[in-house]
């Protein structure tokens, strides 16, 4: 180690160099010094790099800066055993993880030490991000969610700038061998799965190289971090007692996670209806009969209770084809109230046996297989109150890929756009938690729905499920949107919510108006 | 909650079966009644609790507004004060307007406080019926208990037992 031990600074930024555009390096190095916050130290691990320039650049900072110090290894060991280097060199609080091209704004030390003065047990921290060329130039910036373990497990969404305590990082052991390109990735699943609090600093506090052959530029760039990220995860879940397969996802850089269904779980299906029909692709269909249809012949779960609570003007012939498909598994309960959706649903509830929920509209059809262990699973863990589909119109354009609640209004997310877009940063791709989601198709545990007091009958139309959603997240559970639980929902795309003003004024007197949405702040 | 009538003891047993098994409707339903508004209740306290917690934190903002204004006023007062005496205004119609600004901060203060207050009623009566309704269901739950272990219950299922599993093994259909 070459440089003075000086006392002990509160960060250690650990950068790991294996031979870097000098340029990159010293503009890496110079956006260290220049922070406004001096209270740290940089450790510069060079993994035996190749050019003496890239050793000679690095004594020259070490020489003019006492609080840069360099850790030359004698053997090229890979970033995770240069990065390790840096995790046992380190003396501050909180390890600051910095790549060998990459820049840290001005304020990235001062906001991050703001975050550390006022959270006591402050164990993880993340930011924004974007990426800057080899002229400077800045794009892509990536506003992110607030702390979402379901997304962290599809995608490594916190990556920079990440600051972690330091007695953690060696508790968990520092970075693990056979994960390297995704070592980032393995590291923050196992410190948040021990840490105390997590805290999102929403604001881009590190610019991310995006030179050739990096993986900012092009997420295929290196496949072998793809699969590491992928070995990851799975150790992650199977950590976590979660019972699930990791596969890759669609695009590189993601993952798709595919649960089993505890076999003695009962799901309870409660689907409010009228017995409409309607013109569905040029056929004539009774909603309420192909919803039950499909949802049972796209599922092969045992355990399932069909629970239709039905209007008095439905159809005889209607209840007689529901006994028929779902014969001893219905429970038909009249409902002869004027309409209130949450007092229907409300009712299926009190008339289930189910330990899950799964609230259904009856102009639904399932479409993909295993669409209900799909969406009921992520409710076996505790933490999980509530889950939502993704729901297609007719013409396969997006119905609902969960809520988002900013800028004063309630609305769906990517509403309308193509069934295939793949969205800012995968968000239709991966599950992710989500603000809310449509009462429509939603899967909750029995106790959480009862914990808090069902749907409320005083909105017995609209933003029913957006309190629904304000209730179960304010009660501490996550609210998870599934990628791969597919359904159509035949609602007509021209129909637009006849919202009365006390609706919105007894949402907005129990939740406030909203800003920005914390899981898709981009929208 | 009553108990059984006395007139069940006296009836024959096939009407005894008949009067139970009403019964046991009657009790059924009015548990899910019971369900039902402790459900509707919860939902109405937690709502009760959002908004107060809401007007808690407008009350919060509001206080700490009016205190700014409190500061921002008195600094006018005093510059205002120096000002006057410069060019020898009235210094009472200045006093005046200072006075009902701040009265009228205090006036929405107090406002907010009246319905924290309000709401804060309104939760303590939902928890007291919350229990009450939950008293009511344990004893409900009590009573059909003890009316199935008695032994003009178990009389009755005898009686009713075939009937009932001759229904049940009618209305099974093929499972698709």
């Amino acid at each position: 180690v070459i440089g003075p031990a000086r006392p002990t600074p509160r960060y250690s930024i650990v950068t790991p160099v294996y031979e870097p555009p000098l340029y990159a390096l010293r503009a890496a190095i110079e956006s260290v010094v220049d922070q406004d916050n001096q209270d740290w130290e940089l450790i510069l691990v060079d993994d035996r790099s190749p050019s003496d320039s890239v050793r000679a650049t690095l004594h020259s900072a070490a020489a003019e800066d006492d609080r840069i110090r360099v850790i030359e290894r004698k053997t090229n060991g890979g970033i995770v055993a240069a990065s390790n280097d840096g995790v046992t060199a380190a003396r501050g609080e909180f390890i600051v993880l910095l790549d060998h091209d990459d820049l840290l704004v001005p304020k990235a030390l001062s906001t991050v030490d703001g975050v550390v003065e006022s959270t006591a047990d402050v164990d993880y921290i993340y930011s924004d991000e974007d990426k800057v060329d080899a002229h400077g130039n800045l794009s892509g910036a990536f506003r992110k969610p607030d702390w979402s373990p379901e997304r962290l497990r599809h995608q490594m969404y916190t990556s920079h700038l990440s600051v972690l305590r330091t007695d953690l990082v060696r508790e968990v052991g520092g970075f693990h061998t056979g994960f390297d390109g995704s070592q980032d990735h393995d590291l923050v699943l196992r410190v948040t799965e021990r840490a105390r609090t997590i805290v999102h600093i929403p604001e881009i506090l590190y610019h991310w190289r995006a030179v050739a052959g990096s993986a900012a530029a092009t997420l295929d760039a290196k496949p072998y971090a793809w699969e590491a990220g992928q070995r990851a995860v799975q150790s992650h879940l199977d950590r976590a007692g979660v019972d699930a397969k990791v596969f890759l996802g669609r695009h590189p850089g993601i993952y798709r996670i595919k649960r089993r269904l505890r076999e003695d779980w009962r799901v309870s299906i409660v689907i409010p209806t009228r017995g409409g029909s309607g013109m569905i692709w040029g056929e004539h269909r009774c909603f309420v009969v192909e919803a039950v249809r499909s949802a049972l012949s796209k599922s092969s779960h045992r355990d399932v209770e069909i629970v239709v609570v039905y209007d008095s003007v439905t159809p005889e012939a209607v209840l007689d084809d529901l006994r028929t498909i779902a014969g001893e598994r219905l429970v038909l309960l009249p409902y002869d109230e004027p309409f209130n959706f949450s007092a229907k649903c409300n009712l299926g509830f009190l008339a289930c046996t189910g330990d899950v929920l799964l609230l259904l509209n009856d102009d639904v059809e399932a479409l993909s297989d295993d669409w209900l262990e799909d969406l009921v699973a992520p409710l076996q863990e505790p933490a999980v109150g509530m889950t939502g589909a993704r729901l297609l119109f007719s013409d396969e354009t997006l119905q609902h890929a969960g809520h988002v609640y900013g800028r004063g209004i309630h609305t769906h997310a990517f509403y309308q756009d193509s069934g295939d877009t793949v969205g800012p940063f995968s968000d239709l791709l991966i599950n992710r938690e989500a603000s809310g989601v449509t009462a429509g198709c939603a899967a909750i545990r029995r106790e959480v729905f009862e914990q808090v007091g069902g749907l409320s009958e005083a909105l017995p139309v609209n933003f029913n499920d957006v309190d629904l959603s304000f209730k179960i997240a304010t009660a501490g559970y996550r609210i998870v949107w599934v990628a791969d639980s597919v359904l159509y929902h035949f609602e007509s795309k021209t129909r637009q919510p006849n919202v009365q003003p006390w609706e919105a004024k007894l949402l907005v007197g129990r939740w406030g108006v909203p800003t920005v949405d914390p899981y898709l702040p981009n929208l | 909650v009553s108990s059984l009538p006395s007139s069940v003891s006296q009836r024959q047993p096939e009407s005894e079966v008949i009067a139970l098994a009403h019964e046991r409707d009657h009790l059924a339903a009015e548990v899910l009644e019971l369900r039902h508004r402790l459900l509707t209740s919860r939902d109405h306290a937690i709502g009760c609790e959002a908004e107060t917690g809401r007007a808690r934190a407008d009350l919060g903002r509001i206080q700490v507004e009016l205190s700014v204004t409190r500061n921002a006023v008195e600094e006018a007062a005093i510059e205002f004060d120096l000002y006057r005496q410069a060019t020898a205004l009235d210094k009472h119609e200045h006093n005046l307007a200072v006075a009902e600004m701040i009265r009228h901060h205090e006036r929405i203060v107090a406002d907010r406080i009246q319905h924290i207050n309000q709401l804060a009623g309104e939760i303590g009566q939902l928890r007291e019926e919350n229990i009450r309704v939950n008293a009511l269901a344990e004893a409900f739950g009590r009573d059909a208990a003890a009316m199935r272990s008695s032994r003009t219950w178990r009389i009755g299922s005898m009686i009713t037992g075939p009937a009932a599993r001759f229904r049940s093994a009618k209305l099974k259909r093929p499972r698709t």
